[in-house]
């Protein structure tokens, strides 16, 4: 489904929603929420190891991981 | 010694793999200059896909810069944790300012590293329950989770054990679902059945990297737990 702005919906690399994307990265989705959370979340956070994993899947097919 | 050149030369192996691809192959080019002020432009009259661009043409960037970092983290975690710093970059970045993104850029890419590099070598100084602690009669390696987790018997007195093995398992009972589901799994408790990281990575879906993660993660929880003498005040015998 295509919004006003043509954009359309993908699944979020991070949260899984199909939702608009704030952001896309070689094809890779990320929701407007999930990526203000990566934007202020620190390395000592407990939620940053989960944002790295799931941040791995934009280079997974570039790069074969 | 030869296994840790043969590391050694297959971690500078793999960083050369990343960077000759991510230069020789299809990733987007860096913006010029013009190129850089059109897209931001467009971005502030509210074109999401001029951001997509300077995400995407700043990608380069991330493979250089760790480059320049000669450590033994996995290049999977630093190219991600550079892509987190790409990220923050986009979301703070101030045209106004005068430095143009892709330094500015730069510089929150290897920021983000040196905090991660920082933050784990503070972790290294902690007390691991894994640690050795010396080697039983028939020359076999102990850690402190065999003596806290097995026979007391020449250990200390059987009532401390006790106590000590009772505030383990509640320190463990209190553990986030996924946390207590990997410590159990890879240190067979209770049923004994002690799993790889590998193995547990296939049974959750994650990746290897992460179980392991979560691991040094619990077993640094649980120390500081166990080392707190006010944890179960009640539970005191």
């Amino acid at each position: 489904m295509d919004n006003c702005l043509g954009v359309k919906k993908l699944e979020c690399i991070i949260c899984g929603e199909n939702t608009f994307p704030g952001l896309v990265i070689l094809g890779e989705a990320i929701c407007y929420s999930c990526e203000k959370k990566v934007a202020i979340t620190g390395v000592e956070e407990d939620s940053y190891p989960f944002y790295l994993e799931r941040i791995k899947r934009i280079w997974e097919a570039p790069l074969e991981f | 010694m030869l296994s840790l050149v043969a590391a050694l030369m297959l971690a500078i192996r793999e960083i050369t793999l990343l960077v000759s691809y991510i230069t020789n192959n299809s990733f987007p080019q860096p913006l010029s200059r013009e190129e850089e002020r059109e897209y931001l432009d467009r971005l502030e009259q509210g074109d999401e896909k001029a951001r997509q661009k300077l995400v995407e043409h700043n990608l380069r960037l991330v493979a250089h810069i760790i480059k320049k970092f000669d450590c033994k983290e996995d290049n999977e975690d630093l190219i991600s944790i550079g892509t987190i710093g790409l990220i923050k970059a986009i979301n703070t970045y101030n045209q106004g300012k005068g430095t143009r993104l892709a330094t500015y850029a730069a510089r929150c890419i290897e920021n983000e590293i040196l905090m991660h590099l920082r933050s784990t070598k503070k972790n290294q100084g902690e007390v691991s329950l894994q640690e050795p602690i010396g080697v039983d009669k028939d020359g076999n390696e102990v850690n402190l989770l065999d003596v806290l987790g097995t026979d007391p018997d020449g250990v200390v007195d059987k009532v401390e054990m006790e106590i000590a093995r009772q505030k383990l398992y509640r320190i463990i009972e209190k553990l986030k679902f996924r946390d207590k589901k990997v410590l159990k799994m890879r240190f067979g408790i209770p049923s004994g059945e002690v799993k790889t990281q590998k193995e547990i990575a296939q049974q959750l879906g994650i990746s290897r990297s992460y179980v392991s993660r979560i691991e040094k993660k619990v077993i640094r929880k649980i120390t500081e737990e166990f080392q707190d003498p006010d944890n179960f005040p009640g539970q005191q015998l």
